[in-house]
């Protein structure tokens, strides 16, 4: 690395740290002025200048100078730094985070420079006593200047994240390898077994010897391979203490290495929310409020993905504080309270989560307003409404669309707030909670969990493979015994606790094959008590700790698939995502394509020929669905190309039977699709279609379907004969 | 010493030395390729060194669910990562190997877990045997046949003799990119 490099990133560094500084002391800034603070200020622009002067950054110099002169003058007393001022001298903050970014004695962009002249000469002013709110007007186009300009500067990437990624899984992967060591070691079962095997065989000589008159030499040899035998056995053992006492002390020191690497994901609280104080004083700014932040907890570590993920909706919640809790600071001082408000962002661990709250001192949330809108909505009636507690109330405000608001704000009353908050909660694990502190204001709890990349889960074999639900969404496991299992209208379910548990079978809701399943079923039951689903797997293997990684972004999006982790003996397994299973339980089921768990149904679906049905008439394809059936072949539908195709992919099938006139996808496309696939090539497809003219079948066997019936046709046999000469009887 | 070294050099020397420098050096020879020389079922194929990571023992394969269509997507787990394992005969349209050419005759199984990789990340395959890396000349190699199944025409760029088998050179970039395309 050459030292003008170095001295490039040394820069970045200090003017981060400097910028930092200016921001949060402008922020924080009370009036009047202690001489302290703006001590502080003064030195930060003063360091920060000194800093651009060394690598040469020119416009880092003048834009820092020009603050560090409305500094003394503040000081000096020529100027007081009201609001409108320290919005200018933020605004210089602003553009010198942009040029920080600009490579020192690089190419300058025309447009970034001339926003550096702007931004001098309007700090100069500033410097000089000009008038804040006579500015306040030239200072929008400048501001959107210094903004644009900010997205001009190409932004130096976040370094050392994916080195940290690459750490950790390389740390799982020795920890995992370091056990198997141990269990190496510890399943020496067959060495004891062969040793035993010795000894009883020296013992039979001896007692076959000792029938026998055998010379004293030969007496000897026997003593001798008797002792030989016995301190090998004990060597052995002395070695297996020593590998068993090194693999330990290996095992001991990787677990820490992992557990310091897990930990180095860690951030402190504070890094995550560092924009918050700025960002509050704009939006009170914008709307005439008085509000400070009170940051609690700032060196609470967070796992830098939650906190980043968290950012946006504690942003949210901020502006939400200021926007509908704050009151104009006439309000305030009229009731005799402080007109400058508070909101409270604090952090701490409790109960092995992450507890994140936001707390405002201001009017709190009128309960009789959201009853009064409840009802306007017609999400209940009047009635029902009065009847409703407080928590009951704060449910709705996390609606979609649910806004107490009558005109729109550039910050908020378009209703895409708690709902939005929420989501974005929800997707990682946590929960929001809002509640009326008996000292007035409202405050939210957000419950969030420590780490994204550790999840404790059940591990299950579905299909043959492993599959790991994280415990937080499993909601009982039991054996329920086949005669237990009801059946209505072709779903199957059985009683947990007085409800009916819907039941689906893993491998079929997963597409994988199926394995033989004995009299009683291992059910894991996920979700919620409102929809809970019961996967019948073949195997339960047991609880582990996970570290998850995310699928290669090659895969896409992966149906039922959160993600992917080692299992302690290094075998890969797929995380499921408990969610998406229940949607796609629900499509299978919408489909008729669910098969049975129940008495006598093992063996038989799965010996049977399996027939898929295609057409977009509930009428036809029930009708062929029962022909085809009568004959004693599996049957299942599909109600159009695309649906098939899904299918097709995810399960066997000896046959396809299909109209060709269907929405999405229609017959001709899926008859396209299947013959260019390697593996569904083979798969014969018969069409049915009521279009029997020439042209029509040539079209269809052109690409590529092996019959076509007309639909007149396929009420008598023709259809069954064509379906028995293609694949043969149906078991 | 230097009294050895002031000997007069004889004839025979001399001319071997002559000959030596004054030979014209082929340019040709230092056009060299090389490539991982590998076998699908009955192909024998070779992709450039360049396009592969690392060739490993095999390694369980885990599955991906609705993808067990004909590439086969799973994951296997390669230096502490999970990367993408997929079929690259089916992909090459190439007939998978029955299962028993899995084990050569002395019994011992052949199969490898290769992994190959490129900016947009890694993707692992076993092929049924791997020979390793060849290097030749680019001179010795010839145009396809046109008996040269049709699925791999596209990929293939050329044949090179390698022991007793004609082995045909995948183009490594554009076997990558059919993945990445066979994978979404």
């Amino acid at each position: 690395m050459s030292p003008e490099v170095s001295l490039a990133e040394l820069f970045r560094t200090e003017a981060r740290e400097q910028i930092a500084k200016l921001s949060d002391g402008l922020v924080s800034l009370e009036e009047p002025t202690t001489p302290a603070a703006l001590e502080e200020l003064m030195r930060a622009a003063h360091s920060l200048k000194g800093a651009a002067r060394i690598v040469g950054h020119e416009q880092m110099v003048r834009v820092a100078h020009e603050l560090e002169e409305c500094f003394v003058a503040a000081q000096a007393g020529t100027i007081r730094l009201t609001a409108g001022r320290v919005d200018m001298l933020l605004l210089g903050v602003d553009a010198l985070t942009s040029l920080a970014a600009i490579e020192p004695g690089g190419e300058v962009d025309e447009a970034v420079a001339n926003m550096a002249d702007e931004v001098v000469a309007a700090l100069r002013e500033t410097a000089r006593g000009a008038g804040s709110v006579a500015r306040a007007s030239g200072r929008v186009p400048l501001q959107r200047a210094v903004a644009s300009a900010g997205r001009l500067v190409p932004h130096a990437s976040q370094g050392g994240t994916d080195n940290t990624e690459r750490l950790l899984t390389l740390a799982g992967e020795a920890l995992v390898a370091s056990r198997g060591v141990l269990a190496q070691v510890g399943s020496d079962a067959a060495v004891r077994r062969a040793e035993r095997e010795l000894e009883r065989c020296i013992g039979e000589m001896r007692s076959v010897f000792a029938g026998l008159l055998v010379s004293e030499e030969a007496q000897r040899a026997i003593a001798a391979v008797e002792l030989a035998s016995a301190a090998s056995t004990q060597r052995r053992r002395e070695r297996v203490v020593a590998i068993e006492g090194a693999g330990q002390r290996v095992t001991d020191v990787i677990t820490q290495l992992y557990e310091r690497v897990l930990d180095a994901r860690m951030r402190p609280f504070g890094e995550g929310v560092a924009g918050m104080p700025r960002m509050l004083r704009d939006t009170a700014r914008e709307l005439g409020r008085d509000a400070r932040l009170v940051l609690v907890g700032e060196g609470t570590p967070v796992d830098r993905e939650v906190l980043r993920r968290i950012e946006a909706p504690l942003g949210h919640l901020v502006r939400n504080a200021v926007d509908h809790g704050i009151e104009a600071p006439a309000i305030r001082a009229a009731q005799g309270r402080p007109s400058s408000g508070t909101v409270r962002l604090e952090a701490r661990h409790g109960g092995g989560r992450l507890l994140v709250t936001v707390e405002d001192d201001g009017r709190g949330i009128d309960l009789e307003a959201v009853r009064a809108r409840v009802v306007r909505r017609g999400l209940t009636d009047a009635h029902a409404a009065a009847d409703m507690s407080e928590q009951e109330l704060f449910h709705f405000l996390f609606l979609p669309g649910f806004t107490l608001r009558d005109e729109v704000t550039a910050i908020s009353g378009r209703g895409v707030g708690l709902d939005a908050v929420q989501t974005a909660v929800r997707e990682i694990g946590g929960d929001v909670r809002v509640s009326a502190p008996a000292t007035g204001g409202t405050r939210f709890e957000l419950q969030l969990p420590l780490t994204l990349s550790v999840v404790w889960a059940l591990v299950v074999e579905i299909g043959g493979e492993s599959f790991a639900i994280p415990l937080a969404r499993v909601h009982r496991v039991l054996r329920v015994d086949r005669a237990e299992i009801a059946s209505v209208e072709g779903r199957e379910h059985f009683t947990l606790d007085d409800r009916p548990v819907g039941l689906v079978l893993g491998h079929q809701l997963l597409g994988m094959p199926a394995r033989d399943q004995e009299d009683a079923a291992a059910v894991v039951v996920v979700g919620e008590p409102e929809w809970a689903l019961g996967i019948v797997v073949d195997r339960l293997i047991g609880e582990q700790e996970l570290v998850l990684r995310g699928l290669d972004a090659r895969l896409g999006k992966v149906q039922d698939v959160g993600g992917a982790a080692l299992l302690a003996d290094g075998s890969p397994t797929l995380v499921l995502d408990v969610d998406d299973l229940q949607r796609t339980a629900t499509m299978l089921a919408a489909g008729g394509r669910l098969d049975a768990v129940g008495p006598g149904a093992s063996g038989r679906a799965a010996a049977r020929k399996r027939v898929l049905v295609v057409d977009d008439s509930l009428t036809v394809r029930e009708l062929e669905r029962k022909m085809i059936e009568g004959q004693g072949y599996a049957v299942d539908v599909a109600v159009d190309g695309m649906d098939a195709w899904n299918a097709l992919r995810a399960g066997a099938y000896d046959l396809v039977v299909t109209d060709v006139d269907m929405p999405r996808m229609d017959g001709i496309e899926l008859v396209t699709r299947i013959k260019g696939d390697a593996t569904l090539r083979a798969v014969p497809v018969m069409i049915v279609s009521y279009k029997d003219r020439d042209e029509d079948r040539r079209r269809g066997l052109d690409a590529g379907a092996d019959f076509y019936l007309t639909k007149g046709s396929f009420y008598d046999e023709t259809m069954l004969r064509a379906i028995e000469d293609f694949i043969g009887m149906p078991t | 010493m230097s009294a050895w070294l002031d000997l007069p050099l004889d004839a025979d020397t001399l001319d071997a030395a002559t000959a030596h420098y004054a030979a014209v050096r082929d340019d040709r020879r230092r056009a060299t390729s090389s490539i991982l020389v590998f076998r699908l079922g009955a192909e024998w194929l070779g992709l450039p060194t360049s396009s592969f990571d690392r060739v490993g023992e095999p390694r369980p394969v885990h599955s991906l669910p609705h993808r067990g269509g004909a590439l086969a997507a799973g994951l296997v787990p390669v230096g502490g990562d999970l990367v993408i394992h997929l079929s690259l005969a089916s992909l090459l349209g190439i007939a998978a190997a029955p299962t028993v050419a899995a084990a050569d005759r002395a019994g011992i199984a052949m199969a490898r877990l290769v992994v190959l990789a490129d900016a947009a990340g890694r993707v692992a395959f076993t092929a049924d045997e791997v020979l390793g890396v060849h290097e030749f000349d680019v001179a010795q190699l010839r145009p396809l046949p046109s008996t040269l199944a049709r699925s791999l025409v596209s990929y293939t760029s050329a044949l090179v003799q390698v022991g007793a088998h004609p082995v045909g050179v995948l183009d490594g970039p554009r076997v990558m990119t059919a993945v990445s395309a066979a994978l979404a």
